[in-house]
């Protein structure tokens, strides 16, 4: 039961509900026998964690034409465990079908209007959609009876990462599919924007190119010449959408004045057209004709860009063949200090350059192209390489950086405090730092990864240990730790109390870690005085026995005899405090330490007399025959001093 | 070099001795041959062990000489009293039991100071012994019950490994 109250029905897949997500047909059990809308449940893909700051804005509200979030949690889908979101079902057939062009009037009152007005209360929200794409608006009725476009859901995967092409600014469309972030409500209007196009034509003339090609033709004709290519949409709309679409989030109008037709025309903004170069700059053999394009090529390609930004080329190139000396001397001061051989200074240098080149495009490090709010959900995918490129950004304060050559479209002050916030996390010694760290961090809904937790979704630390339990009474490894690296991670990021010390004895071994998973978890369990809170008995005989070098720490037999007595007793009755009140006892600990000092000093000297024993066993023997003789010589003298008294008397 | 030396300078002292002894007793049979003579017989088992008595030996050798002198002291005087000579003397070993006496007390003294340092010897070391047992015995329940202070706990293996 998700939420407490929705069943998902596992044996009903619904096939196309939302995007390629696995979804499920749920019911709400508190509905009882009332006509319900039909609901569905949509499972987290895998590794992913579901938008947790959209859901609790949203979980709650009803916003007509959008399908809210209705509850979300773990549950136990025929693929093992995952996380579920319910929302109502799509009300109807996704609105684009090939060849049904939508005429204006349909366009506006039917699409434009809804859509504008549920972006408007995400927007008072302060929540963005993030996934207005053609397989995601249905035909539907409003609350009011009267028909119109619904918004599908988008909570049940990173920002944006559905998005089709096309269908996101260039900035967005360039990162990678969890890198492109919450973004802002203009980036939704330039989606609907887009879905317009489509549904005016009945078809997407963009569709047929490839991904990388639409970017460029976007960077380099704006996005509606480049989208429409050969194809010609009724004036109207393309007063409309032309505003939608403008490269800058700033000049693109708000949810509230689409609903005002006229008074977006009105507000239409004439674009400064790009200055084009006389002849272009060729990065990695692609021929670059304007700065937008530079910035692109040289975050596609970061070790062409690094050559060119150390040989002066780019400025060269900015100053005589676009004619922007300023734009020049602007990339020239942003990257002289990084000119230096090395891995690090060589990334900061192109992140600097493409920031001050395109001030819209997002952080580009090492080829790989983010926006800060989305670095949890990379991070949570990253492997290998990609692994290593997030750790020097988090490491080398990239994000601050990036802000601050970008200072007019960010809020400097409030990115230099979060990127400090993730490298003081990744710093952190042994497993409370790290990547793992910073995943846990920022994505409060991803569920832990650690292979002892197999089988179970585990996303707060109330859960913890009621899944370890169930693991510790699955057959373990009996060398394994009860907490692993992940765990560490998860206990960091979303535990109470400052566990750092426990884990960085735990990562780095010795003494200390014997104890460190029992004082990680005992934090964890309700003091159980008066026999309440649930037991965790298999848990506490795999700490205990983890512990054991602990308990063999004391010196004196007699103790450790007494202790594995009362540790029997509270491993039975699955007591994690008092473990850790019998272990961790500091008191006992000291006296033991005390008594077994005095009793080696003891010992030292009880060998040192019985050495000198054995060494004196000759001389014992020469002392007693002197002794002896010179008593025998006394006697016989006081003999003869006798014989004399008597025979002279 | 210096043991050797140490070594003969005993030999000197023990010719010394010997020659001091020799001249002692030659003055003495000189000036009264008669106890001289008596002297030289009962003192004979001391006189003898002395002058054969080795370096670890001297103790034992003066307990028997003095021992044997304790006896012999009664006769010598009554002899000198009577101012008897060579004859005399004679006559007073032959006659009644100071010889034996002398003897005895000599070859007791001698008994004595072979056997105490064994006695002796064989009581100290009873009681080193038991010391011993007893220190061994404390030492192996202090082991039972205590384990050493440091060195003893291996570092716990790394979580992950």
């Amino acid at each position: 039961m998700l939420a407490g109250r929705y069943a998902t029905d596992f044996t009903r897949p619904l096939s196309r509900a939302c995007f390629d997500l696995v979804c499920f047909a749920a019911r709400d059990a508190l509905a009882g026998n009332d006509p319900a809308p039909s609901l569905m449940t949509m499972l987290v893909p895998d590794g992913m964690a579901a938008r947790a700051r959209a859901l609790s804005a949203l979980v709650g509200t009803g916003i007509d034409g959008l399908l809210v979030p209705l509850g979300h949690g773990a549950v136990r889908a025929p693929a093992g465990p995952a996380w579920g979101v319910v929302t109502a079902s799509p009300p109807g057939p996704a609105l684009f079908q090939p060849g049904g062009a939508m005429v204006e009037s349909a366009l506006v009152g039917k699409v434009l209007r809804p859509i504008a007005g549920v972006l408007r209360r995400l927007a008072e929200l302060d929540v963005t959609h993030r996934a207005i794409a053609p397989a995601n608006v249905f035909a539907g009725r409003g609350s009011k009876g009267a028909s119109g476009a619904v918004l599908g859901a988008a909570w049940a995967f990173p920002a944006g990462s559905r998005q089709p092409p096309g269908f996101d600014p260039p900035y967005m469309e360039a990162c990678l599919p969890e890198g492109r972030g919450e973004g802002t409500i203009a980036d939704d209007v330039y989606a609907l924007g887009v879905l317009l196009v489509a549904l005016a034509l009945g078809r997407m003339p963009w569709a047929e190119l490839e991904p990388g090609e639409l970017l460029r033709r976007k960077l380099a004709l704006g996005s509606l010449p480049a989208l429409l290519g050969e194809a010609r949409l009724p004036a109207g709309i393309a007063e409309l959408v032309g505003g939608m679409l403008a490269e800058d989030p700033g000049h693109r109008p708000t949810p509230a004045q689409l609903a005002d037709a006229q008074g977006l025309r009105a507000r239409l903004v004439a674009l400064r057209p790009q200055r084009l170069a006389a002849r272009p700059l060729v990065v990695a053999q692609a021929e670059v004709h304007e700065a937008r394009g530079l910035a692109h090529a040289l975050a596609e390609h970061p070790a062409a860009a690094a050559t060119l930004l150390r040989g002066g080329e780019v400025g060269a190139w900015l100053r005589r063949q676009v004619g922007d000396a300023g734009l020049a001397k602007r990339v020239e001061d942003a990257t002289a200090a990084f000119m230096a051989p090395d891995a690090g200074a060589e990334a900061m240098m192109v992140m600097r350059a493409v920031a001050v080149l395109d001030p819209l495009a997002p952080l580009s490090w090492r080829g790989l192209r983010l926006f800060p709010d989305a670095l949890g959900a990379v991070v949570a995918t990253a492997t290998g390489a990609r692994e290593t490129a997030l750790e020097d950004l988090v490491r080398l304060d990239a994000i601050s950086a990036w802000a601050g050559v970008r200072t007019a479209r960010c809020d400097v002050v409030a990115l230099g405090r979060e990127a400090r916030q993730l490298r003081l996390w990744h710093a952190e010694r042994g497993w409370a730092g790290g990547l793992a760290r910073v995943r846990y961090a920022l994505l409060p809904l991803l569920a832990c990864r650690s292979p002892l937790l197999a089988g179970r979704m585990v996303v707060s630390t109330g859960e913890l240990l009621e899944a370890l339990e169930e693991a510790a009474r699955r057959a373990r490894a009996a060398q394994a730790s009860p907490v692993d690296r992940e765990i560490g991670a998860f206990l960091a990021a979303r535990g109470d109390g400052r566990p750092e010390a426990d884990l960085a004895a735990l990562a780095s071994g010795g003494r200390d870690a014997a104890l460190a998973p029992l004082r990680l978890l005992a934090r964890l369990a309700p003091r159980r005085r008066d026999g309440s809170g649930p037991p965790f008995p298999a848990l506490a005989a795999w700490l205990v026995e983890w512990a054991r070098p602990a308990a063999q720490a004391l010196h004196s037999r007699v103790r450790r005899e007494h202790l594995a007595a009362r540790l029997a007793g509270l491993v039975e009755a699955g007591d994690l405090a008092g473990l850790l009140e019998a272990l961790d006892d500091e008191r006992v600990r000291e006296t033991d330490e005390r008594e077994a000092a005095g009793v080696a000093a003891r010992r030292a000297a009880i060998e040192r007399e019985i050495a000198g024993l054995v060494a004196a066993r000759g001389a014992r023997r020469e002392w007693a025959r002197t002794t002896a003789v010179e008593a025998v010589q006394a006697a016989a003298a006081g003999a003869v001093v006798t014989a004399l008294a008597m025979v002279l008397a | 070099m210096r043991a050797p030396r140490a070594r003969a300078g005993r030999r000197a002292g023990g010719a010394k001795s010997a020659w001091a002894q020799g001249l002692l007793l030659g003055a003495l049979a000189v000036a009264a041959p008669g106890l001289g003579a008596l002297a030289g017989v009962l003192l004979l088992p001391g006189l003898l062990a002395v002058a054969m008595a080795g370096p670890g030996w001297r103790g034992q050798a003066r307990a028997v000489l003095l021992a044997g002198l304790a006896l012999s002291l009664a006769p010598m005087l009554a002899h000198w009293r009577k101012g008897g000579g060579i004859g005399g003397a004679m006559a007073a070993l032959g006659r009644g039991d100071a010889l034996p006496r002398a003897w005895g007390a000599a070859g007791l003294a001698w008994l004595l100071a072979e056997g105490a340092p064994l006695l002796l010897a064989a009581i100290v070391e009873a009681r080193a012994t038991a010391r011993l047992e007893r220190l061994r015995a404390e030492h192996a329940a202090l082991a039972a019950d205590w384990t050493a202070p440091e060195g003893q706990h291996a570092a716990h293996p790394r979580a992950g490994d």
